[in-house]
């Protein structure tokens, strides 16, 4: 069942991997994790840089039993590089 | 709201002028440059790629601990986006403050916090084209 939807962004190897920068789905899923296995399903990809992810629920980093919700922004973070 | 992450090339002497501050005697600004030399040989550029609501937000966060943690006057951070030369600014951290130390240690604790917290990735460019994301570690 769909029960809104969300709102996910890639950046760098999982941004290679998936091949766009951002995308809506339709939530079936009720936490972070059960997204991440549906998001996998989708982008196969995905699996080989999933172990090295941290995720951000709105712009704030969750651990995988996080709940999402209808117009949630989920972002998949590779490990970081700035400076 | 000042724009923390930029798209255009990072202006030092506009950054200076923006943590001027009479009341300060000591003002710190550090900035980093894109290196010609990466872990596989040379690099002619790096691309960064930017989450930028949230590093806008999280560089919002590192003033505030600076602030709250030292006695500084103003603070300025600024980070690029995009595909930068060899040579080009990609970060620039000032701080004023009535003496050096705060000025120093305020500027450190903000670099430090910069790099290891905000979600921000790069990549070299080489002769070759794209290389590979350089290798980071896990946002904290």
């Amino acid at each position: 069942m769909v029960a809104g939807r969300i709102r996910v962004l890639y950046f760098a190897q999982a941004r290679d991997e998936v091949g766009r920068g951002t995308e809506t789905i339709g939530l079936s899923a009720s936490t972070v994790d059960g997204l991440m296995d549906e998001l996998v399903l989708v982008h196969p990809g995905l699996k080989k840089v999933r172990g090295t992810l941290r995720l951000a629920l709105n712009q704030e980093l969750v651990n995988g039993d996080a709940p999402v919700n209808d117009g949630d922004e989920l972002a998949l973070l590779p490990p970081v590089a700035g400076g | 709201m000042k724009k923390m992450i930029s798209k255009k090339p990072l202006d030092l002497s506009h950054t200076i002028s923006h943590v001027r501050d009479n009341a300060a005697g000591g003002t710190v600004v550090f900035f980093g440059t894109v290196r010609n030399k990466g872990k596989k040989g040379r690099v002619s550029a790096l691309e960064y790629q930017v989450y930028r609501a949230m590093a806008e937000r999280r560089m919002r966060e590192i003033e505030r601990v600076v602030r709250e943690r030292w006695r500084v006057r103003k603070v300025e951070m600024a980070h690029r986006e995009g595909i930068l030369s060899v040579g080009e600014v990609s970060v620039v951290v000032a701080v004023s403050a009535e003496h050096r130390a705060e000025a120093f240690e305020a500027s450190r604790f903000a670099i430090e916090a910069i790099k290891r917290s905000l979600p921000l990735w790069k990549r070299e460019v080489g002769s070759k084209g794209r290389g590979r994301w350089v290798e980071g570690s896990p946002i904290e």
